[in-house]
């Protein structure tokens, strides 16, 4: 048996002593693979569950399951059946998931896990991760927020998330941008009043956002490619953000504190991730903080801010105007922000692009070959950064 | 020695006091003739000795400056400021032919101007009007389909002036490469890296063509059925300079055909109506000529526009002479 050659399946990253020692330490089988010559190690756990060689025995490639659709990577996604056997869960709803993961699913390793797909599975929380065999070790979720996934019970259970960061940049500064443009500038207003017919009867002044304070609340990788996009129309830039940031990925903007990001920006814009630590960053007590007439942007996640403290703040002035991508409760939407013709509102339009959707698909299946073939993801979630 | 008068020809909203202190070289009026036939009338009683007028594109008499009205200008008119960067509405040629200098407001409108065309552009290749729409019905995303990313797309500029080169400074924020057109290739340094190409290589090669030129004779529907059988199938057009430069027929022609993708307008031909094969389509993202209009833009043009009057009162020269007149000094 050409025991031999399902080991050169891994990349080349993966170095020989890596794979015999996965082959001596196997409690598989006995390899009859004897031109290594290695002393026999204790292998540590992590080591173990981490790496999966193809099983000399059986040749079986390791079970990968898509949750949800791949719209334009799908040769990329055949391409995958060098290293993995592939399946498209077809479960109707998330009981009956829970019963395939016990059936057909009990081998799976990694999923390809989309925003949509939570529909049929619902979130990913401990209820539903204490039902995934043992054999399963990643996430690798298609989009750059991943807070439909419990990252702790992950973490307890030893299964590893990756998301999408950077690919999904530019497309959703691109968003925000529009979004700072419409509320400083009042456009949804002059829209809707030339598609009534009434050109711009009515329709008052606005502001430049020309020498305005841009304060960026996160700043990730959207967040400086926000920076960049707001440059280009003479805003100056601040930000918070979880640690300050390098001069050279600061770019010139100024690192201030929360408090004196709200109360001196003139525009903020929302950036950050939305978890447990961050739901409803932005409340009435924030509110008050702000200066009076700011405006407010939001391409994040709609519970980073209370919706119905926006609302009121619309209403009472201290908020002149908003954009907004996402919604506390989407497809839902407070109604006090459908009856306001100023607020300019997106259904979540973040990343919906054929190139951004081609190359989102394409990093969550080059970090799902990464982490069958060399036992590392390429874009670890932030939480789990010091697992790797 | 009495002042040279000045005579308003619309309204002063932000800079009241700058248009006041005025009064220090000249006598302020107002016009307040109730039509232009009473216009014509005064212009050789009450207003027959003004010096220059700051006027404005209102409903007003003499909101349009044709040659009736021209004809009927007192000796003593030299000057007319224009509160606008377009002056279409002004029959400069004419004006020329009597000894009349015309200024606008050129610098002052770029940066606002450019900011709508920015977002007419990413509202065209993003579709957006088509969401926001599908939203405000109730209906989230439903039914809307993928669009696209301005980044790596070629956008092609006709009319690389002030409003131009403020929109490639912009679209490059976004990963754009400008390509553009205009009467005369700029220098290497106002072009800053942007392409200078034909008219014709700018329709067949741009992903995007934003129209940034004035509207005059050479001018007027430059973009016509002819110029949308060049372009590339599935470009962006945004205009946010006069709708005259498109036909607008042919604009909706190509929108249904798919020749055009998507369009984002803040101008349009026969403004303030709209032909309805635009209104109808859900995908462009339409603008009530809202250009400039900030508090910010509008005092700073006010302010341009006074100091034209000031400068053309003591100094008997304009600012910012239109580019037609320039010869004539």
């Amino acid at each position: 048996m050409p025991a031999s050659s399902h080991f050169l399946v891994p990349t080349a990253r993966t170095s020989a002593l890596f794979l015999a020692r996965a082959l001596v330490n196997s409690t598989k089988t006995s390899c009859p693979l004897t031109f290594f010559s290695v002393p026999r190690q204790p292998v540590t756990t992590t080591f173990h569950t981490r790496f999966f060689a193809v099983s000399p025995m059986t040749m079986t490639k390791p079970h990968i399951l898509l949750l949800g659709e791949i719209r334009h990577a799908k040769s990329e996604w055949e391409a995958l059946s060098d290293v993995a056997t592939l399946s498209v869960c077809d479960s109707a709803n998330r009981e009956e998931f829970i019963k395939d993961l016990k059936g057909k699913y009990s081998d799976i390793v990694a999923v390809y896990r989309t925003f949509p797909s939570v529909a049929i599975t619902g979130r990913f929380d401990a209820e539903l991760l204490k039902e995934f065999p043992s054999t399963f070790k990643y996430i690798c979720h298609n989009g750059a927020g991943y807070d439909q996934i419990d990252v702790a019970p992950c973490t307890d259970r030893g299964i590893h998330i990756s998301n999408c960061p950077s690919t999904v940049d530019d497309a959703t500064a691109d968003v925000n941008m529009f979004l700072i443009l419409g509320a400083l500038r009042n456009f949804n207003d002059a829209m809707v009043n030339l598609r009534k017919g009434n050109w711009n009867a009515g329709v008052p002044l606005s502001n430049d956002p020309d020498g305005k304070v841009l304060g960026i609340l996160g700043m990730g990788g959207i967040g400086r490619a926000l920076k960049k996009r707001a440059e280009a129309f003479g805003m100056t830039v601040q930000y918070y953000n979880r640690k300050e940031l390098s001069p050279e990925l600061a770019a010139g903007a100024k690192y201030v504190s929360f408090d004196e990001l709200l109360a001196t920006s003139d525009v903020l814009s929302l950036n950050l991730p939305l978890n447990p630590n961050t739901r409803h960053t932005i409340n009435k007590e924030a509110f008050e903080k702000m200066k009076d007439g700011i405006i407010i942007v939001n391409t994040a996640r709609g519970a980073v801010m209370d919706e119905a403290a926006l609302v009121d703040a619309l209403a009472s002035g201290k908020v002149k105007n908003a954009g907004l991508d996402v919604f506390e409760a989407e497809p839902k939407i407070h109604p006090g922000l459908m009856s306001n013709e100023k607020v300019i509102l997106l259904p979540h339009m973040g990343t919906l692009t054929y190139e951004t959707q081609k190359k989102m698909e394409v990093q969550v299946l080059d970090n799902i070959r990464a982490a069958l073939t060399t036992a590392k993801l390429n874009t670890i979630v932030p939480e789990q950064a010091g697992l790797q | 020695m009495t002042k040279p008068h000045v005579l308003l020809l619309g309204e002063i909203v932000h800079a009241k006091d700058e248009w006041e202190a005025l009064s220090d070289i000249a006598t302020l009026s107002v016009c307040d003739s109730p039509t232009e036939e009473d216009f014509i009338k005064d212009l050789a009683g009450k207003y027959s000795d003004i010096a220059a007028v700051y006027h404005t594109h209102y409903s007003g008499p003499a909101g349009v400056i044709d040659k009736d009205v021209i004809g009927a200008l007192p000796p003593s008119l030299k000057f007319i400021c224009h509160n606008g960067a377009g002056y279409d509405m002004i029959n400069v040629n004419a004006c020329a032919e009597k000894g009349i200098l015309v200024s606008n407001t050129p610098g002052t409108v770029d940066d606002a101007t450019a900011d709508v065309n920015m977002f007419l552009i990413l509202g065209a290749l993003r579709e957006f009007n088509l969401s926001m729409t599908t939203l405000r019905k109730g209906n989230w995303n439903k039914g809307v389909p993928l669009a696209h990313d301005p980044e790596g797309k070629v956008l092609g500029i006709l009319g690389m002036g002030g409003i131009g080169r403020a929109v490639k400074r912009r679209a490059e924020g976004f990963g754009m490469i400008t390509q553009y057109h205009n009467r005369k290739p700029l220098s290497d340094e106002m072009a800053a890296g942007a392409k200078y190409v034909g008219f014709d290589e700018l329709l067949a090669t741009s992903d995007v063509i934003s129209l940034n030129l004035p509207l005059n004779a050479h001018t007027r529907h430059i973009i016509n059925k002819e110029s949308f059988a060049k372009m590339k199938d599935g470009v962006i057009i945004t205009n946010t300079a006069r709708g005259a430069v498109i036909d607008e027929q042919a604009l909706v022609d190509a929108l249904e055909s798919g020749k055009v993708r998507c369009a984002g307008l803040d101008v349009f031909e026969a403004e303030p109506e709209i032909h309805p094969g635009l209104i109808a389509n859900e995908k462009v993202i339409l603008l009530p000529h809202v250009g400039t209009r900030t508090y910010e833009t509008q005092k700073k043009m006010e302010i341009q526009v006074i100091e034209n009057v000031r400068s053309a009162i003591t100094e008997a020269k304009l600012l910012t002479l239109v580019p037609e007149h320039v010869h004539l000094v």
